[in-house]
């Protein structure tokens, strides 16, 4: 089913489908230009409004810091993730305290973490917090800078626009810079601050910077973590090792991968607190959990940045036409990579990020004489679940989805692509009973044994499993039946 | 491959600046359903589990 009118912008989509949703970078530059106009929006409503909250008035003082910029400042602070975070949060606020408009579930724990009761009250703190941006600007600028407010924030602190963090784990009161240094209330001046490291592979340059993460009502960053950068310097190898494995297998991606990710936050977990996050409200960052085999790395790293590009791609119009399928929405449909019931837009992002994974486990086999036995067993298992997996998340899609126009033409351009995948496996002889092989947080891989112990798992009997387990009834008859049958 | 550098001054003039004004202050409740300039992408993390 399709809705609506193709939105603006997606003419591109109907000329060269392929090269649009996997390709095109210049689907970058608009997110961060709207970002940018819903600063000038929020502005715009707070100086006809200047009663609707507290510290309107300095609000305004910090913009103008911000406009008479020069634009390489202006431009190295709006592409820090915290601008957009800063942004949206600013303008949903906004909208919230002036009309009595929902507040969307990000913004009610940021509030709620922030101790605020209603929407005015943060929207006082959130404007204050807009401080961090100018303090980055004036830092990057070697412009001095002193708040009439101090910016309390709670450690550590990346400075956007910026390599250097103020660490430590306590709450401090910032009074502004003079001259690049920062001054915070009651302590050494200036602040002793550090810069996060980096890494370049083949001209490509990230910053390992887990402190991007560090902010109210996130709930990502783990306080005990990686004060001083050390877990990003201990493991940087295995992340300069799965670049190199982009570069070399897929340039395609790899030659993508600094236009839509500037910073990794590497962090150790075990296996039941595994994750790799991409947040909607944070372009350009990545958080990454370290597993000791570079190709689950490069795995990794293609996923979230698709997740990226995904995003960058709804800011051209949206892809479900049905409201009760924002992600905010109620969760009601299986996912065949998860356990928990999903909306359709989380099984359509699924679907298009593991496209871009399955293809590179393709790359590795067609590589085989490059990597080792396991890694080929692994790499067999990945492409087998990722084609039977596609099946049944566009299956999904297909059943209960109400798409755009714009949705409709992306949901076509990726059954093209499973379509070349399931011809590519073919070819390459490989069965839905190959086995199913994990990679554990040390690297090693390991042939999962079926649960009756007769063996391997066979792939399609492992998912055919999760359905069983996990769907609703009738979403798992019809799977079964349609989407996994023999 | 390299964009423009972002000016904010630039972006005082930007056309989305007024749909999202009016996403804001609209007191109809139509920017729910209006112009896509007016809403942003849906919010969520994307983040996965260990088993695949």
């Amino acid at each position: 089913m399709t809705a609506g009118a193709a939105p603006p912008g997606a003419a591109s989509a109907e000329l060269d489908p392929s090269h649009f949703f996997w390709l095109d970078t210049s689907i970058v530059q608009p997110r961060y230009e709207k970002a940018g106009a819903a600063l000038v929006a929020v502005r715009d409503t707070l100086q006809r409004e200047p009663s609707l909250c507290a510290g309107v008035d300095e609000f305004l003082d910090h913009y103008r810091v911000l406009a008479e910029l020069d634009p390489a400042d202006f431009d190295a602070v709006w592409r820090d993730p915290y601008a957009y975070f800063w942004t949206r949060l600013a303008f949903e606020l906004t909208r919230a305290a002036r009309r009595g408009a929902p507040v969307p579930a990000l913004a009610r724990a940021y509030a709620t973490a922030q101790g605020c009761g209603d929407a005015k009250a943060a929207l006082a703190m959130h404007l204050r917090e807009l401080q961090r941006l100018v303090l980055g600007a004036c830092l990057r600028a070697g412009r001095d800078i002193a708040f009439r407010t101090p910016l309390e924030v709670r450690l550590p602190l990346a400075l956007p626009g910026t390599r250097s963090s103020l660490v430590g784990n306590r709450r401090v009161a910032i009074l502004g810079c003079t001259a690049g240094r920062l001054h915070v209330r009651g302590e050494q001046s200036p602040a002793p601050l550090l810069a996060c490291p980096a890494i370049e592979v083949q001209g490509l340059e990230l910053l390992l910077q887990p402190h991007v993460h560090n902010l109210p009502g996130l709930g990502f960053y783990r306080e005990e973590s990686d004060e001083g950068f050390e877990v990003q310097t201990k493991h940087a190898h295995v992340l300069e090792a799965a670049l190199r494995i982009l570069a070399r297998h897929v340039p395609e991606s790899f030659a993508q991968l600094g236009r839509f990710v500037r910073m990794i936050s590497l962090q150790t977990r075990d296996p039941e607190t595994y994750t790799n996050v991409t947040h909607s409200d944070l372009p350009g960052t990545v958080l990454v959990t370290v597993v000791q085999h570079p190709c689950y790395v490069a795995d990794a790293l293609i996923h979230e940045l698709h997740h990226h590009r995904l995003f960058c791609l709804e800011e051209v119009g949206p892809f479900l036409a049905g409201p009760r399928d924002d992600l905010e929405a109620e969760a009601r449909y299986l996912s065949p990579w998860r356990a928990d019931l999903r909306p359709l837009h989380g099984i359509l992002h699924g679907a298009y990020v593991f496209i871009a994974t399955t293809r590179f486990w393709l790359q590795l086999l067609a590589a085989s004489e490059e990597v080792d036995e396991p890694t080929h067993l692994l790499a067999r298992s990945r492409v087998v679940g990722g084609v039977l997996q596609l099946g049944i998340a566009l299956h999904q899609l297909a059943r209960h989805a109400r798409l755009t126009s714009f949705g409709a033409a992306l949901v076509r351009q990726l059954e093209s692509d499973l379509a070349n995948l399931r011809a590519r496996v073919a070819a390459e002889g490989l069965s839905p009973e190959t086995p199913f092989v994990r990679c554990h947080l040390d690297g090693t891989i390991e042939i999962a044994e079926s649960p009756d112990a007769r063996g391997p798992w066979q792939i399609r009997e492992q998912l055919r499993t999760h359905v069983r387990r996990f769907a609703p009834p009738e979403q798992a008859e019809d799977i079964l039946r349609n989407a996994l049958q023999p | 491959m390299n964009d423009d550098k972002l000016d904010l001054r630039q972006l005082e003039k930007d056309e989305r600046v007024r749909r999202l004004v009016e996403a804001l202050e609209s007191d109809d409740g139509k920017q729910e359903s209006g112009a896509p300039e007016a809403a942003f992408v849906p919010q969520f993390p994307a983040s996965g589990s260990k088993n695949w």
